[in-house]
């Protein structure tokens, strides 16, 4: 995993294939936690595996990020960003889900899950006020956040042959959005409740890099999570870096 | 956003008077997480509500040490929909009325 760097109006970031498959595994996760369908999911991962599949690394030539590059993999990789925004779809539907759902997993209620409550915070301390809010916009936050995962899994898969994530610039407030949430939820798995906690993950991480942490299963996964985190914590960083110098260069 | 601006009360629900004292009376609260980057912070700060780089750091800061800072304030629906941006950016935040 390389960090993001501006490449003319696109963020780009290079990842291996292993790495390509545990981020998108976590953004469907995620998006699934959040309610997104079968459908949808399919969707996702099935949109470009057909294209890329056609067009193989050894046709778009030298798979350098600028040089020889290919139009239909830039294309793609653009397209898979294309998301309504926030509230920009009419979501009759949701009044339709199913009512054996718990209330708050998929509908406006507050979600039963402590990660799903990361997720779709409450918006007052006033209880009315907060069921309130939730019953007017949960929806279409909702669809949103599920949204913007999916298309991190359909850019990871238009990239895969050239071995990067691309956003467009004027899209990437979506990938970090993304990245938050997929991070936001694995905090929440590990009970990162404070900054001290969180310190203490990456302690954590240095003693089982030195071979002295616990072991078994319950300890294995536990560091694949903290390993996750740690990574996908450093990937934002350098995005919201190269974000914050293009905010420079743009102010007078 | 339509279904926003049902959140309000409906206006002959609302005194004159106190509507007129209470117009600009709602804040946007971003609380403390063990989570989001400084970095992410002051960007989202700067790019969704436009202020200055010291501003923006100035509030994350107040964030990160005193665990919440006030980031915006107006009407209520403004405040509404600050609120349901910063959730989108990943943020916690709050609305409540101003001196609460």
């Amino acid at each position: 995993m390389r960090a993001f760097r501006a490449h003319g109006a696109r963020y780009v970031a290079r990842l291996e294939e292993a790495e390509r498959e545990v981020v998108s595994q976590l953004a469907t996760d995620v998006a699934e936690l959040l309610g997104a369908t079968p459908a949808q999911l399919a969707a996702a991962h099935g949109s470009s595996a057909q294209a890329s599949s056609a067009q193989g690394s050894a046709v778009e030539g030298t798979g350098e990020v600028s040089d020889g590059e290919s139009a239909g993999t830039t294309a793609r990789e653009a397209a898979a960003w294309d998301v309504p925004p926030l509230g920009g779809v009419d979501h009759v539907l949701a009044s339709l889900v199913d009512p054996s759902t718990p209330a708050g997993e998929r509908g406006p209620g507050e979600p039963l899950d402590p990660a799903l409550r990361r997720l779709l915070p409450s918006a007052s301390q006033d209880a009315e006020v907060a069921a309130e809010f939730r019953r007017f916009t949960q929806v279409d936050l909702r669809a949103h956040k599920i949204d913007r995962l999916l298309a991190l899994v359909a850019a990871l898969e238009a990239g895969a042959a050239k071995g990067r994530l691309a956003v467009p610039k004027d899209r990437a407030d979506l990938l970090a959005g993304a990245l938050v949430d997929i991070r936001l939820v694995i905090a929440e798995r590990l009970g990162l409740d404070s900054d001290d906690s969180a310190d203490a993950l990456y302690a954590e991480l240095a003693e089982a890099e030195a071979g002295d942490g616990p072991h078994g299963v319950a300890a294995a996964l536990r560091l694949q999570l903290a390993s996750a985190y740690a990574a996908l914590t450093w990937w934002q960083e350098s995005l919201v870096t190269a974000q914050l110098a293009d905010l420079d260069d743009a102010a007078p | 956003m339509p279904a926003l601006a049902r959140l309000s009360l409906p206006l002959e629900e609302v005194d004159v008077a106190e509507g007129l004292a209470t117009a600009d009376a709602w804040v946007t609260i971003v609380w403390n997480d063990p989570v989001n980057l400084m970095s992410y912070v002051t960007y989202v700060f700067r790019s969704y509500f436009g202020y200055p780089q010291d501003e923006a750091e100035r509030l994350m800061l107040l964030v990160h040490h005193e665990g919440r800072a006030v980031v915006s304030t107006g009407h209520r629906e403004k405040m509404e929909v600050d609120v349901q941006a910063m959730h989108s950016y990943g943020l916690w935040a709050t609305l409540q009325r101003s001196g609460q």
